[in-house]
């Protein structure tokens, strides 16, 4: 409740605070540094500490995130800051199913989204095509991870991606791509396909 | 609650590391890999729920052939997309869009017809089924079906195939045949998959051998007979329109349901069709007598622009994918008609299917005694 008048408060002032905030306005974040816009510095200084939640990955390794973060983009978190299971004094989110590395990357993308969600479409394309340039293997974390926290933009995200790698592939490339060796067929079966389809192979 | 038991209690899958080094976490309500320690079952095996959605976009962007092989190559990465594929090419909205070459023996769909092209080569006596991809009476579209006639003494015989090249009995691209008595105006339609459980093969005038690489060697090799066609005397007006009736043995088209999923090579029985066949009974539409142009008019809304004998719309008058049976006899089903010198187009909808609509519109070819 005094989060939403502060930041009620703060919006009425922005025009005049924004030029010399905009100058110096960095500050780490979920182990990177980003830009932060205006209001949030403006708490900071105020003494209202942005609320952090602990998730621990498969590695026991321990991520410090802004709640606001992760309610925004995770369904699963978010229903669980809401019912009130999640005590931020002591507890950590246990994310038994997703190591370290695909953890960071996750908690990157909902960063990113939720302190650039102002950003042109372009821009925020153009981040999405890098944060995705990673290997099918790392592609399929990602997947089970977001599947797993039910991070619905980020699946859509990847579903369309993987869609795009299978379009207009031959089989075997596609097979290649997701490392996928024993196809299942008898060899009668794989030899007919082959005969039905020979362009598509 | 503990947190660890609210997250613990979601079903979730293995992540790839994990799968690869064949440990197994604690897995409760998920589904359990057995195919640990094999490299590259991640994607294979991924929980279907995310492969469905994965193929599903695929399908829904790729509608329209060439690039609905897409979906095709789907189906053919391995076992579990071929499930997910079929599951999700057979459900109700994609009734009538052709995928497979089962698909071609899958009723048309509901509401716009299929538009297709039959182009005829009169040296060979071929006749070639395209799916139209393009408004144009030039382009060919995607290849569907050949057919070749063979004349004979008594009769004339019509062989359908999957290959243009293949045009045989014996091939495993073999899909049925037309048949005619010797006047032309009497023609019998098969099939070399029977059209439903427990449907016997026909006793054909010549037992045909058919290639034995056959995936489900169950099936029962031989012609089943699914249609009749036949064209009627016409004594007293020459010159005047034909009039044709056809009965096909089609399998129900439930008003809800889809029907059940055949194999990519086509060859596999459907176990799941009721036990007794029912039967669509087609007439053609009659034209009307333009006093004006002073000839017989039916409109074609576009669709056929050669004026010919040929020409002819079919409507049901037993359709049983209709309520009580009765069919509606504004809705044109079938469509043919010529638009060049060797081409012509095909329209068909549902209950029909391409190999019927296929079959029916061959009949149309050849000199008919005793009908014009």
């Amino acid at each position: 409740m005094e989060l939403l008048c502060i930041r009620q408060w703060i919006s009425g002032l922005l025009p005049t605070v924004k030029k010399w905030l905009s100058a110096w306005c960095i500050k780490p974040v979920g182990g990177a540094l980003v830009r932060q816009e205006p209001e949030y510095i403006l708490l900071a200084l105020m003494g209202s500490p942005l609320k952090k939640i602990m998730l621990c990955s498969s590695e026991k390794e321990i991520f410090s995130v802004e709640e606001q973060v992760m309610v925004q983009h995770s369904v699963i978190i978010n229903n669980m800051i809401e019912d009130g299971s999640y005590n931020h004094e002591e507890s950590k989110i246990p994310l038994d199913c997703v190591d370290s590395k695909t953890l960071k990357k996750v908690i990157d993308y909902c960063t990113h989204h939720t302190h650039h969600h102002n950003d042109n479409q372009e821009d925020l394309e153009a981040w999405d095509a890098q944060f995705l340039n990673v290997d099918s293997n790392g592609l399929y974390d990602l997947l089970m991870a977001a599947n797993y926290l039910e991070i619905r933009n980020l699946l859509d995200l990847i579903y369309g991606t993987i869609k795009n790698m299978i379009k207009g592939k031959k089989i075997d490339e596609i097979r290649r791509i997701f490392n996928i060796k024993d196809h299942g067929f008898t060899p009668e079966e794989e030899e007919q396909n082959r005969k039905e389809y020979p362009h598509f192979y | 609650m503990s947190l660890r038991k609210v997250f613990r209690s979601r079903k979730f899958s293995k992540s790839f590391m994990e799968v690869n080094a064949a440990v197994a976490p604690k897995v409760e309500g998920g589904e359990k890999k057995e195919e640990a320690g094999e490299e590259g079952n991640a994607w294979s095996g991924m929980l279907p729920e995310l492969l469905g959605e994965i193929i599903r976009r695929v399908e829904v962007e790729e509608e329209q052939w060439p690039q609905r092989q897409n979906v095709v190559a789907c189906a053919c990465v391995c076992k579990r997309w071929r499930d997910m594929t079929r599951e999700i090419v057979g459900q109700p909205h994609n009734n009538g869009k052709i995928t497979f070459p089962s698909c071609l023996r899958k009723p048309g769909p509901r509401e716009l017809p299929n538009q297709c092209l039959i182009k005829r080569n009169k040296k060979t006596s071929t006749f070639y089924l395209y799916l139209a991809l393009t408004p144009s009476f030039t382009d060919k579209g995607k290849f569907l079906l050949a057919a070749r006639r063979y004349r004979f003494g008594t009769h004339t015989e019509y062989i359908i195939s999957l290959d243009a090249e293949d045009l045989s009995q014996g091939s495993n691209a073999y899909v049925g045949k037309l048949s005619s008595d010797f006047l032309g105006t009497n023609f019998t339609i098969y099939d070399s998959q029977p059209p439903h459980a427990g449907a016997k093969p026909s006793s054909g005038r010549s037992s045909r051998r058919f290639a034995s690489k056959q995936i489900s060697p169950q099936v029962p090799a031989g012609n089943f007979e699914v249609g009749q066609v036949s064209y009627k005397f016409n004594l007293l007006k020459s010159r005047g329109p034909r009039r044709m009736v056809c009965s096909l043995k089609c399998p129900a088209t439930p008003l809800g349901e889809t029907s059940d999923i055949t194999s990519l090579d086509g060859n596999k029985t459907n176990s799941k069709d009721q036990a007794t066949p029912t039967c669509t009974v087609l007439k053609n539409k009659a034209p009307r007598w333009h006093e004006h142009l002073q000839c017989w008019c039916l409109n074609f809304h576009g669709r056929v622009t050669v004026a010919s004998v040929k020409n002819f719309q079919l409507v049901a008058t037993v359709d049983q994918s209709q309520p009580g049976g009765k069919g509606d006899e504004d809705t044109v089903l079938l469509q043919f008609g010529k638009v060049g010198d060797d081409t012509f187009t095909m329209d068909y909808r549902q209950p029909l299917s391409a190999f019927q609509a296929f079959a029916i519109c061959l009949t149309s070819f050849g000199t008919k005694l005793a009908c014009e």
